[in-house]
């Protein structure tokens, strides 16, 4: 196995407190971030997602355990040389006044210039390079205060890249991001991942995204962290378990959360294809139970002179609709 | 007569020289590089302002109650004598002293309160927020308020001007308060709390002045009054280089913060993600504002508005938040605030002196309105 590029050492992290005890939010952590590999960090909100990458990153002290980058102690490490091993992305992108896209990436190189921040041609190149990985070229000569949320994110991305450092940490890079700029941001971390040979660990709440792109996921739960490969946390049930909540249930089939055993009626959808699907969305997001074998009411697709129609049965009389919502009123007016 | 000018502005900027020489190196070499656009321009800008400057000094010595020649000021200034003794007199021992100090002051002034605002995050932050002049103030009005009869006497005999025991009551407010304010910038952990701790501090020693001025006799009152007007005739030649020596020592603790206070744009995780010692960088931030606020205060009184306005005309007119370019880019729109400041404070031509505050703020507040006011219309 590769020397981890990030590693904890029995680790508890959380907030110390003088005179009612530590308030601990996870304790004997031994994790490892691969150098080459994505790393999704999931878990319900107020979990400790947000202390662990800060705990992590060195902006927090451990309450005891050791974070080791490349088989360092990290809270040993000066300021500058953490800045050259760990480079980190928050949630919100911050407004950093008059700049452009340029400057906004070029301090990820302020760990590695002199005292002034001067730029060498080694530093301009890294720079336009990080520009391109995240195929923001065109973002470089904006100023900054124009630009979407997305787009500064990913000149934030950008930075971290330019900074030049085995790990990377990102604590919720998507949270403020419309859904392609969501994917199009996980499928980019993967990317670096892959090709740049960084380890790259992301919290997010994105679960889908999560299982498509991550190499590994930690779970994070009271106290503990399941840790492994995505699909085998989806099957034995881990994933399940750790997003469980009243009246919401992880669909192992789907890979989607669903409202948990609906108490409407049973229904049967005969068929497979694209208009079957929605149709069963349909009706499980008005609350029947579909049945795949037989149900008070059958729903079928036929075809007509201008194209696809729904028929309805219902205790052996035939309907025919010409839409989604024709069949869900139909069945409202039969009092189903 | 263009050319005398070139020179003199020349000889005279020498103070500012460290930093623009280090600045234009850097613009120098990236412009070789193929640099950003905006770079040439920015650098045309700072040589423009650099040269205001020195036409202001030049205009500072030769406006006022009486006016002096150009090549009289140039020849008292090179040679020490002119065609008349009492211009000599006038140039050398007060607008000499009054014009550097305007200068000295406005650079202090300008940097500080673009040191306050980026640390701060915040537009509203000027050079006082950490309290500083209201310690300066507080030892004034102990000295003022409280001396005994005689010793009011004797500070309207001596006036305001001249008045040591002013200055020193000044810095030794300033001083306690600036030692007060980097012992808290030690320990607390988050800048916000330094911002309303100084705040507060500011509120409390306010109110004790207050109630001092209170009790106090009004031609008393008036005498502290006066001192808050603040003025730039109160430094005599023999006490600039003191002032002259915290200013600089001020300039060159904030040119080596220019990497933390860039980091510092993008808030405090993202700076210290990116290297900076964020206590360390705080206390270089926290030092130098102190160090040029108060010896400022201590000679010139609470100068209002120079601290707060000269970091926005600069970003409006250099439109770039690049330390490196706005540190000595403030410190040239601070020195020629003031001198403006200065110069009409004094309506040349009359024998009538103006508040200095007063000035700063009537005429200087309209301006910054318009540059902000065109930054906003632009970004539309």
């Amino acid at each position: 196995m590769s020397v981890p590029a990030l590693q904890t050492r029995d680790l508890s992290i959380g907030y110390p407190r003088r005179r009612q005890g530590d308030i601990c939010l996870a304790r004997a952590l031994n994790l490892r971030l691969e150098p080459g590999s994505l790393a999704g960090l999931l878990g319900p909100n107020g979990v400790g997602k947000s202390t662990l990458l800060r705990t992590l990153a060195g902006m927090q002290a451990p309450l005891t355990g050791q974070v080791l980058l490349d088989g360092a102690d990290a809270r040993r490490m000066r300021h500058g040389d953490l800045a050259k091993a760990l480079s980190l992305v928050l949630t919100n992108s911050p407004q950093p006044g008059l700049m452009t896209g340029f400057e906004l990436v070029a301090l990820g190189r302020l760990p590695h210039s002199d005292w002034l921040g001067r730029l060498s041609e080694r530093d301009r190149k890294t720079i336009h390079w990080a520009l391109g990985a995240v195929n923001a070229e065109a973002l470089g000569g904006q100023l900054v205060t124009e630009l979407s949320d997305g787009q500064r994110q990913k000149l934030m991305i950008a930075r971290a890249l330019a900074q030049e450092t085995a790990i990377m940490l990102l604590d919720e890079p998507t949270a403020f991001l419309d859904l392609p700029r969501r994917v199009e941001v996980m499928r980019l971390l993967k990317r670096l991942a892959h090709q740049t040979g960084r380890g790259i660990l992301v919290s997010t709440h994105d679960l889908d995204q999560a299982l498509r792109n991550c190499d590994q996921l930690w779970l994070m739960r009271e106290g503990a962290m399941l840790v492994g490969a995505p699909e085998d946390l989806v099957l034995d049930g881990g994933i399940t378990e750790t997003f469980h909540s009243d009246g919401i249930r992880f669909d192992e089939d789907s890979g989607a959360f669903a409202a948990e055993s609906p108490a409407g009626a049973a229904i049967c959808v005969k068929g497979r294809g694209t208009r079957e699907t929605w149709m069963r969305r349909a009706l499980a997001r008005k609350g029947y139970r579909l049945d795949p074998a037989a149900g008070v009411a059958g729903i079928s697709l036929g075809q007509n002179g201008q194209g696809p129609e729904w028929h309805l049965a219902i205790g052996g009389r035939l309907s025919r609709h010409h839409s989604v919502a024709a069949v869900l009123e139909a069945l409202k007016d039969a009092e189903i | 007569m263009s050319q005398l000018v070139h020179k003199t502005s020349r000889a005279s900027s020498a103070i500012v020289e460290t930093g623009q020489a280090d600045a234009a190196q850097i613009w120098n070499r990236r412009r070789l590089a193929g640099g950003v656009s905006g770079l040439d321009r920015r650098f045309t800008i700072l040589l423009l302002m650099t040269l205001a400057l020195g036409l202001l000094l030049l205009l500072s010595m030769a406006l006022g109650s009486v006016s002096i020649p150009l090549d009289q000021i140039v020849s008292a200034l090179l040679v020490g004598e002119s065609d008349s003794t009492a211009w000599t007199n006038i140039v050398l021992k007060f607008r000499l002293p009054k014009t550097l100090t305007a200068m000295l002051t406005g650079m202090a002034l300008g940097l500080s309160g673009l040191l306050m605002q980026t640390y701060f995050r915040n537009p509203l932050a000027e050079p006082f927020v950490l309290g500083v002049s209201s310690g300066a103030s507080l030892g004034v009005a102990l000295v003022v308020l409280s001396t005994g009869a005689s010793g009011a006497a004797m500070i309207a005999g001596l006036g305001l001007a001249g008045d040591l025991l002013l200055t020193t009551a000044a810095g030794l407010g300033a001083g306690l308060s600036m030692a007060l304010v980097l012992l808290v910038a030690a320990r607390v952990r988050s800048n916000l709390t330094l911002l309303i701790l100084g705040l507060m501090f500011g509120y409390l020693v306010a109110s004790i002045v207050s109630l001092l001025l209170y009790f106090a006799l009004p031609e008393r009152i008036q005498a502290y009054i006066n001192w808050t007007f603040g003025s730039f005739s109160g430094v005599t030649l023999e006490q600039l280089p003191i002032l002259a020596a915290f200013v600089i020592a001020g300039l060159l603790i904030a040119a080596t913060s220019v990497k933390p206070l860039n980091a510092l744009l993008l808030g405090e995780d993202y700076a210290q993600s990116m290297g900076t010692n964020l206590r360390r960088a705080r206390l270089r931030i926290v030092l130098s504002t102190a160090l040029l606020v108060s010896a400022v205060t201590a000679f010139c009184g609470p100068i209002a508005f120079i601290g707060i306005a000269a970091p926005h005309l600069c970003r409006g007119i250099l439109r770039t938040s690049d330390h490196r370019i706005l540190l000595p880019g403030t410190c040239l729109t601070g020195a020629i605030v003031a001198l403006c400041a200065a110069i009409i404070a004094e309506m040349p031509g009359n024998n009538l002196v103006l508040p200095l505050n007063v000035i700063t703020a009537l005429l200087g507040a309209p301006v910054v309105m318009l540059v902000i006011l065109r930054q906003f219309r632009g970004r539309q």
